[in-house]
């Protein structure tokens, strides 16, 4: 996956529990604490390696570890200058959903080393959007919730998630119901 | 619109920016991005009200737009900073202009400010794409530059622990090796400052109530007598706290110097060093002796530096080893006081002995020399056994304090090991053949085995060796009351350059105890404590035995049966002297009554006639009782003698009378026989070249090699015995041969060679000769030098080439016995031991005296 994923993960481990707790869990499984660059693609085993290492160290779930990621990449993204590319994404919540698939199929084509998740984001007649989250890894949807979470953060804006379809028992993806409020004030 | 063309709904998805206008440029359609980011550009509305043409660079009218379709058309909006870029289509019979085309984007940032998103744009529109490739570039290029960055603070980083690193370990150097905290603290001091990048830095001391610097690095920074109070800044903060300081930036610790002459009148709020730049305190750190504050070293830059933890854990750590490096200094300044006062009174205990051995001596001299008178007198028994008696009493005794002298010079690490050439055979023979005699008034043999491969030419200190021997022979002798004492001498290993000699002696005594085995090495102790009572002595023999045997390299070792008898086993091993090298005079061996002496060179060579011409000696001697002792004893020996009793004395008789030999005692009133030697050595020949042996009851080496420094020509200890008075006397050239000047000569100087010098050097010859000796005198105090520092440092490579050296200029001048003197301690040297350089000294001096008379005489 994607180094600024990585990079992700140790900020936010780093910010959270300090640099002796990132230098543990790198040393755990081998890793230079300093080696990811982010515009490079790196083996997904990696990225699953260091969610391991973390959910041990800090004796929490990796589905949780995952999640806390998800909400805290895009505020880290958006902090990182990736603000403008966050802003084409869109301005709101619901817009943000909606060109998420757009957004990752121009990553997938322009990196031919991503393979971005695909997503289709539609409105409901009771004014709920349904999500449908297709990756070729697996594991990830807690990180799912946490992005979107992260979303609502960012922009403000209470998001209820509703996870109705799980990936496996024969589905082949995941489905979210969302419930977006009206946004608290303007971001 | 033809078939294949595109209906206003489908043309909006995939040209979300396009504009239709008419002939008069008003706009008919627009697509829904266009219109959200450009409302002004409305239906009805006139293209040239809302933007300008860019390119190509024309006026924008329709025949413009419609002429130009098949070049790029860029539009940029008024007051707007949106730009277009596309194409111009001509539709509807040219009714309709179509413009196609995307916004004109080179970053992402763009977007935000045209409040465009993703879905903003057609989905075949490769301008997002770019922007997502732009962006990862510019990310890769922030992140590489971050990754340089990063790699430089690295650097730094390592390069400055590099800097502490060197620091900490020239510390370390430095406390491991300076003598002195001043040392310590010149070397210190300026490595330090550059470690902490200051510019200057100076250690302080305090001075009544003021602080005084005692080293500024640099040293140009010097301002003479800067003096510093001690109540405010930096230093005088460390003075006071004892603690490293650093400080913060910004801070006003300025410290006050308070230059000489007038020390209260200025007081500076920065140091001004040199009075080039303006400094200020940066840091320092208290140096720490004794639990107390004795100064303070300071740093100064020109403006703070900020303060790092690595750096100041740096100064704490060295400010720690400081405390250590002086808290170790004072301890080996109290250890080494400590030591040198244990010493001194060992030197002072050795001393005592010495004195008091020396004052034994003296009458013990007169009680064992007057003895021999009176047995020289032939009296009847009884009183000639009562003479014997006291005589062996007298020598006993005489044992008992060389005995005493011996081991307490050995604990004050004054004994020393002469290294001469000997003969073994013979010394082991003069050894055993008195005990021989004693033990067979008891019916007890002593055999002798020589074992046939003995080499005799060893080098080693035969004196000692002898004494050696003389223990343990003498010892078996006397714990044995029958069957026999057996001594076995053999060579167990030799090769071209050593041999190693053992040597058992075996007795049918009294045995030694399992326990006491042990302990029969130790000083005062003997096998049963009742055998000093019975046996008489100190116990001291075998300790001495084998302290000496250490000294030499030697081992001993002892195995017994009680009762049935003890056997003593000597391992030593010896140098063996070169094979053409024939004896010489150190080739004499000791035998248990001589003094350590040695035939000198300015005597005549062993085997005068039996029947001696008659001498004149004076005796130069203080005490009564030895005057007549000695006096009784010469006269007994057939020869003259007078006496005087100071050494101002014998130098008016020397010059008085003629004699053949002087024996002069080496403490005297007035004058002593040290002052009074070089008195008469100072006359002119022949008076100033008369024999002169000192006669002293002291057994110390430095003494005897004072005796040879002012030029006696032997040493006898007394008391003296009459052989050896006899042997001393009869060596001195007898008067009937005694030419003036030139007899004694020809001992120290190769006359022939003389005869031959002033043959060769024609012209004024004896002005050539002058200046063959005063060549001599310039050059030879230089490689006698030397020859002393190299013996008394043990350089024997130093020693063999200055002996070398001063052997070949002796040659040259014919000073035969100087050379040979020279040659001795040269072969010495080679063969890895160092003989005495005592001849060499001796033999110089006569040499010069010799010079004396020559020069001016042929
Ligand atoms: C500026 C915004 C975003 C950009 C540029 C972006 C880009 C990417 C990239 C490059 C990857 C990695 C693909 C790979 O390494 O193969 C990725 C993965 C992913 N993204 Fe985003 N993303 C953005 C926002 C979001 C948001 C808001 C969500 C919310 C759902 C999201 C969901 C995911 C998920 C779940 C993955 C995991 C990969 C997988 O499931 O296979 N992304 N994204």
């Amino acid at each position: 996956m994607y180094g600024l994923v990585n990079r992700g993960l140790e900020d936010l481990i780093r910010s959270t529990y300090g640099d002796a707790t990132w230098s543990r869990i790198c040393q755990t499984r081998g890793l230079d604490a300093e080696s990811f660059s982010t515009m490079q693609a790196y083996p997904d085993g990696i990225t699953y390696d260091l969610v391991g290492a973390a959910s041990a160290e800090l004796g929490v779930p990796a589905a949780e570890v995952l999640e806390r990621f998800g909400a805290y990449w895009v505020l880290y993204t958006g902090r990182q200058g990736y603000g403008e590319l966050f802003k084409l994404a869109g301005r709101s919540v619901e817009e943000v959903l909606g060109n998420l698939d757009a957004l990752h199929g121009r990553v997938g084509h322009s990196f031919p080393a991503f393979q971005p998740p695909e997503f289709t984001c539609t409105r409901r007649p009771d004014g709920t959007l349904h999500l449908i989250y297709r990756s070729t890894r697996e594991g990830l949807a807690p990180m799912v919730v946490g992005l979107i979470r992260g979303l609502g953060e960012h922009f403000q804006t209470p998001v209820a998630i509703e996870h109705t379809v799980v990936r496996g028992d024969g589905h082949p993806h995941d489905e979210f119901v969302l419930r977006v409020s009206t946004p608290q004030s303007p971001p | 619109m033809t078939r294949e063309g595109l209906g206003p709904s489908d043309l909006d998805r995939v040209f979300p920016f396009h504009v239709a206008v008419d002939r008069d440029l008003r706009v008919t359609q627009i697509g829904r991005s266009l219109a959200k980011v450009l409302p002004q550009l409305a239906i009805g509305a006139r293209l040239f009200d809302v933007c300008v043409l860019d390119r190509p660079r024309e006026p924008l009218t329709y025949e413009v737009l419609r002429d130009r379709c098949q070049d790029l058309c860029v539009l940029s909006a008024n007051h707007h900073a949106l730009v277009l870029k596309g194409q111009i289509i001509v539709r509807d019979d040219a009714d309709v202009l179509l413009f196609l085309g995307s916004p004109r984007l080179t970053t992402a940032d763009e977007l935000s400010n045209l409040g465009i998103t993703i879905d903003d744009f057609g989905i075949h529109d490769a301008i997002v794409d770019f922007l997502f490739l732009s962006h990862a570039q510019q990310s890769a290029l922030a992140e590489v530059r971050e990754m340089a960055e990063r790699l430089a603070a690295q650097r730094r980083e390592v390069r400055e622990a590099h800097q502490r690193i060197t620091t900490l370990y020239v510390a370390s150097r430095v406390f491991a090796d300076s003598p002195s905290l001043a040392i310590a603290l010149q070397v210190l001091v300026p490595s330090l400052a550059k470690t902490l990048g200051c510019t200057s830095a100076s250690a302080w001391r305090q001075q009544e109530d003021r602080l005084i610097c005692d080293i500024v690095f640099p040293e140009r920074d010097r301002i003479p007598a800067l003096r510093l109070g001690m109540s405010r800044g930096m230093i005088a903060g460390i003075f006071a706290t004892g603690e490293p300081m650093w400080l913060p930036t910004g801070h006003n610790l300025a410290d006050g110097i308070i230059p000489d002459p007038q020390p209260d009148s200025i007081d500076p709020p920065t140091i001004r060093y040199s009075g080039v730049l303006p400094v200020v305190p940066v840091c320092g750190l208290p140096v720490i002796d004794g639990g107390r504050v004795v100064g303070v070293i300071a740093f100064v830059a020109p403006t703070t530096i900020p303060r790092s933890d690595d750096l100041l854990y740096l100064l704490g750590e060295i400010a720690t080893n400081l405390t250590k490096f002086t808290t170790h200094l004072r301890t080996t300044t109290e250890l080494a006081a400590a030591r040198d006062a244990a010493l001194a009174s060992v030197r002072a205990k050795t001393e005592f002995l010495a004195n008091v051995s020396h004052e034994i001596r003296t009458p013990l001299s007169a009680v064992i020399g007057l003895s021999t008178v009176l047995h020289g007198m032939h009296l009847r028994p009884p009183a000639s056994a009562v003479i014997d008696d006291i005589q062996t009493a007298g020598r006993t005794l005489l044992r008992l304090v060389d005995d005493l002298l011996d081991e307490s010079r050995i604990d004050a690490g004054k004994l020393s090991i002469e290294l001469a050439t000997f003969d073994l055979v013979a010394l082991v023979r003069a050894v055993a053949s008195p005990l021989q005699a004693t033990a067979a008034l008891r019916n007890l043999p002593v055999a002798v085995e020589l074992a046939p491969e003995l080499r005799s030419d060893l080098i080693g200190d035969h004196v000692r060796i002898g004494q050696i021997l003389t223990n343990l022979i003498g010892n078996a002798v006397k714990f044995t009351q029958r069957g026999e004492v057996r001594v076995r001498v053999r060579c167990v290993d030799a090769d071209a350059t050593t041999a190693t000699l053992t040597v058992a002696v075996s007795d049918t005594g009294i045995g030694i105890n399992a326990d006491q085995l042990e302990r029969v090495f130790e000083p005062f102790t003997q096998a049963d404590g009742s055998t000093t009572r019975k046996f008489g002595g100190a116990g001291l023999g075998l300790s001495i035995t084998r302290r000496l045997l250490t000294l030499m390299g030697g081992t001993i070792a002892v195995t017994s049966t009680p009762g049935s008898g003890s056997t003593f086993t000597v391992e030593l091993r010896l140098a063996r002297a070169p094979v053409d090298l024939a004896p010489t005079s150190a080739t004499a061996p000791g035998s248990p009554n001589t003094s350590r002496t040695r035939t000198q060179p300015a005597l005549a060579p062993a085997g005068t006639p039996t029947i001696a011409a008659r001498r004149r000696v004076l005796v130069v001697e203080d005490n009564p009782l030895g005057q007549r002792t000695t006096r009784l004893m010469i006269e007994q020996l057939g020869h003259d003698v007078e006496v005087v009793g100071d050494g101002a004395a014998a130098i008016e008789a020397v010059r008085r009378t003629s004699y053949d030999l002087v024996l002069m005692d080496c403490h005297l009133p007035v004058l002593d026989g040290f002052q009074a030697t070089a008195h008469i050595r100072a006359l002119p020949a022949p008076t100033g070249a008369i024999p002169i042996v000192a006669c002293t009851a002291s057994v110390m080496i430095d003494e005897r090699r004072r005796c040879f420094a002012v030029g006696m020509d032997d040493v006898v200890i007394k008391p003296l015995s009459p052989a050896e008075l006899r042997r001393v006397i009869e060596s001195t050239p007898p008067p009937a041969t005694h030419l003036p000047a030139t007899k004694s000569l020809g001992h120290v100087l190769d006359l022939a060679r003389i005869e031959m010098l002033r043959e060769l050097l024609d012209g004024n010859r004896q002005v050539a000769l002058d200046q063959m000796i005063a060549l001599f005198r310039a050059h030879a105090p230089e490689y006698l030098a030397s020859i002393e520092i190299g013996a008394r440092s043990r350089d024997l490579v130093a020693l063999r080439r200055a002996a070398h050296g001063l052997h070949g200029m002796s040659l040259n001048v014919g000073a035969s016995a100087l050379a040979r003197a020279c040659a001795d301690v040269e072969r010495g040297a080679a063969t890895g031991s160092l003989s005495s350089i005592d001849p060499i000294l001796s033999s110089y001096q006569e040499v010069l005296t010799a010079f004396a008379a020559l020069v001016g005489t042929a």
